[in-house]
């Protein structure tokens, strides 16, 4: 089993909508998969149409594995599970606080899921603290989607100087290109000065695009309404491209 | 948690489907998907090896091939004509052809078509919390009813859901029904399923040792025959070698029980049998040659690859003539004929005319295996590293004597002990049939360098003798070994307790 996230401490940088396609295109092409909804926001879960257990159970989340795999419920798309957020999520760094060996916590949970699932997709919410390194540690790969804006220049090199710091193995952030518009002059600047700064980007661009903002209205994957569309391309070829990643991590 | 399980009712007809759907209608919303008509085909090879090692294999229109098994399904891509593990890409699905089916070719068992369409129940939020799935199979020919099955799957987390339309399907269905499996469609088909092969013959160990042993015959005749049609079609090599040996194992047990029967009988059988298999040799032996391309291409260097190509080129065309003999052979009248004569012999009753054939053939089995051993032992023991080749293949062909007598009569002794008295004696087996093989491929390639003139073929023969001379001579080194390992105390102790009598 391998553990990925979608994980950027900026918001609105295209996670979720990452995490749900890719989730849906590993499923689909066989692959056991669960997705992870850990941002108490719970985007993802609502793009899955999956609402959460009413009861009140982010207290129980790091508790055992056992606990975790009674809210795990089907998608629509075979070989594709879900966990929904939960609201009581937002206090997961109080809670962590509290926990000794807190970082290695949720890999410890999540080992229990190789039974019957091949790949974790968590999806974080955008934030740094107990949680987000408690995903550092549980995570074969961070994927690490980037605006090609100052300000996101900023904040992807204050992610690696805080993995620096705190001793998180660096080859393990893959950053890519997200909502790319190429007719900005700014993004065509940014995209050439992080590639030559950063070699580990990886090569497929997210565009930009009405039919992922579309996701909301049609809370499916993009593939299920926007097959041919370039969106849904770039989608899959961020995945085939993640594959080989995936596999060697 | 517990795991919902699916369930499944028998549809009588699609009016009882359209009162369920509209009692669904009262509790979810719906969202119906029909289905394409699909076409299958189940293969398997002429023994059912897959079947039997829980595999079901099915190609569709497009050439898709579906391997499953209760641990998943493997899909994979091949070519209209794909019949062997070789004809497929590198994979697990090759690996697991390669393990079950070995040299056999697949083949259609049966063809039929399957619909299946679902029908998703949705909750306010329009996500799918359960499916109802109809299934219908439907044989090629279309007068036959195709029957059809509905099914309820659960989705994980939404076990209330399910439970409520249980409830409803419940109401307007009968009892459940099993799964609808392919098991049952064969059995609409009116396809039989094929016994695993078994080394039983229905003997009893008090039975007189001549007709146990003609009864035995009968059955690896017409085992032997059965083969005939597999040969002609050309399906694969396996239909004439396991036509062979069977050939060969009735000849073996006639030859190793010869004092049941009266020495005219005897010889008449014994001639008989080999006038069947001799003409099948050269085809056979082309068969092996061909086969192992693959392992003769590996031992030479690649600058030989050419003259090797040609030779192959050449022995595939010789195969081909050699084959159609055997097909005229097969066809003809007089073979026919001699068919009937031995089958008329095995059928006949047992005449009794030397003292050993009213004996139990227990008795005869126990001492005809207990005297071969012990001559194996004697004449193993004479063997170390300068002994010539000749007595060497005489051992091969004593524990190739002895490995037949406790095969043939395996059903008359404890079965485990027997197996593990087998398995000793193939383990030296291997070595002794290895040593034997290079001979015999040695001599196949000696005796073809005559029909040559290319100087690039030349050398590839000259070559690969030159090679498998060497892999003999290795071979050899390990025969005293291993015959040390078989001839120890406690497989000799094993021998006594079971055969001496």
């Amino acid at each position: 089993m391998r553990v990925i996230s979608c994980y950027s401490m900026k918001g609105g940088v295209g996670k979720t909508a990452t995490a749900v396609n890719i989730a849906y295109w590993a499923a689909k092409s066989g692959i056991k998969t669960l997705l992870i909804d850990l941002d108490p926001q719970g985007a993802s879960s609502f793009y899955f149409r999956v609402k959460p257990t009413k009861k009140n159970w982010g207290s129980k989340f790091f508790k055992a594995y056992k606990e975790l795999v009674q809210h795990v419920k089907a998608s629509d798309y075979e070989n594709l599970d879900i966990i929904p957020a939960h609201l009581s999520f937002r206090n997961f760094d109080t809670m962590l606080g509290d926990y000794n060996k807190r970082t290695a916590r949720l890999r410890k949970i999540l080992k229990g899921m190789s039974k019957e699932y091949k790949l974790v997709v968590l999806d974080c919410p955008p934030t740094i603290g107990y949680l987000s390194e408690s995903v550092f540690t549980a995570s074969d790969l961070i994927f690490v989607p980037v605006i090609p804006t100052t300000l996101s220049e900023r904040t992807y090199e204050q992610l690696n100087q805080f993995f620096k710091k705190f001793n998180y193995k660096r080859n393990r952030l893959v950053p890519f290109f997200s909502m790319v518009q190429m007719q900005k002059v700014l993004h065509k600047r940014t995209m050439e000065t992080m590639r030559s700064r950063y070699n580990n980007f990886m090569d497929t661009i997210i565009p930009f695009s009405i039919d992922i903002e579309n996701m909301g209205e049609h809370r499916a994957p993009v593939d299920t309404y926007a097959r041919s569309r370039p969106a849904n391309k770039a989608y899959f070829s961020l995945w085939k491209e993640m594959i080989p990643l995936i596999k060697k991590s | 948690m517990t795991e919902l399980q699916a369930k499944h009712w028998l549809l009588p007809d699609n009016k009882v489907l359209r009162q369920l759907e509209s009692s669904l209608k009262t509790r979810f919303s719906m969202q119906k998907k029909p289905g394409n008509k699909l076409k299958y085909q189940l293969q398997d090879d002429y023994d059912w090896h897959l079947w039997h090692a829980g595999y079901r294999l099915f190609k569709t229109a497009q050439c898709e091939f579906r391997l499953e098994s209760p641990k998943g399904s493997i899909c994979e891509i091949a070519g209209e004509n794909a019949r062997f593990w070789w004809d497929f890409p590198d994979g697990e699905f090759k690996n697991i052809l390669k393990r079950c089916i070995k040299l056999r070719a697949l083949g259609e068992i049966c063809r039929f078509e399957i619909t299946e369409s679902t029908i998703d129940l949705l909750d306010t939020e329009r996500k799918t919390v359960a499916r109802i799935k109809t299934t219908t199979f439907f044989t090629e020919d279309a007068e036959t009813p195709g029957q059809q099955f509905l099914s309820l799957i659960p989705l994980r987390g939404y076990q209330n859901a399910f439970n409520k339309a249980l409830e409803l399907c419940q109401a307007q269905l009968n009892d459940d029904a099993p799964e609808p499996s392919l098991d049952k469609l064969l059995k609409i088909l009116g396809i039989k399923l094929k016994e695993k092969p078994t080394n039983k013959y229905g003997i009893t160990p008090s039975e007189p040792c001549e007709q146990a042993v003609l009864q035995m015959c009968k059955s690896m005749f017409s085992q032997a025959c059965k083969n005939e049609a597999g040969v002609i079609l050309d399906t694969d090599t396996e239909f004439l070698h396991q036509y062979r040996v069977a050939i060969r194992k009735a000849r073996s047990l006639i030859n190793l029980m010869k004092k049941a029967f009266s020495e005219t009988t005897h010889s008449q059988l014994k001639t008989e049998l080999a006038a069947l298999a001799s003409p099948t040799n050269p085809l056979r032996d082309l068969d092996v040659f061909l086969l192992d391309k693959s392992y003769y291409q590996s031992l030479l260097p690649e600058n030989y690859a050419p003259g090797l190509e040609t030779l192959f080129d050449h022995i595939a065309k010789e195969r081909q003539v050699a084959y159609k003999r055997v097909v005229t052979l097969f066809k003809s009248r007089a073979y026919r004929q001699k068919c009937k004569t031995l089958e008329v012999l095995f059928s006949s009753a047992p005449s009794f005319e030397t003292e050993s054939s009213h004996k139990p053939v227990l008795t005869m089995a126990k001492k005809r295996t207990y005297n071969r051993y012990r001559k194996i032992c004697v004449l193993g023991n004479e063997i170390n590293d300068e002994t010539p080749d000749a007595d060497v293949h005489e051992l091969r062909i004593e524990c190739k004597k002895l490995r037949y007598l406790i095969e043939f009569f395996s059903e008359l002794f404890p079965e485990k002990r027997i197996s593990t008295l087998a398995k000793s004696l193939k383990t030296l087996q291997t070595i002794l049939g290895n040593f034997n093989d290079y001979s015999v491929q040695k001599e196949f390639l000696a005796a073809h360098l005559a029909k040559e003139k290319d100087a690039e073929v030349i050398a590839a023969i000259n070559g690969l003798i030159a090679v498998l001379h060497q892999k003999q001579l290795q071979e050899r080194a390990r025969v005293c070994k291993a015959f040390a390992e078989f001839s120890n105390t406690s497989i000799a102790t094993e021998f006594e307790q079971l055969f001496a009598q």
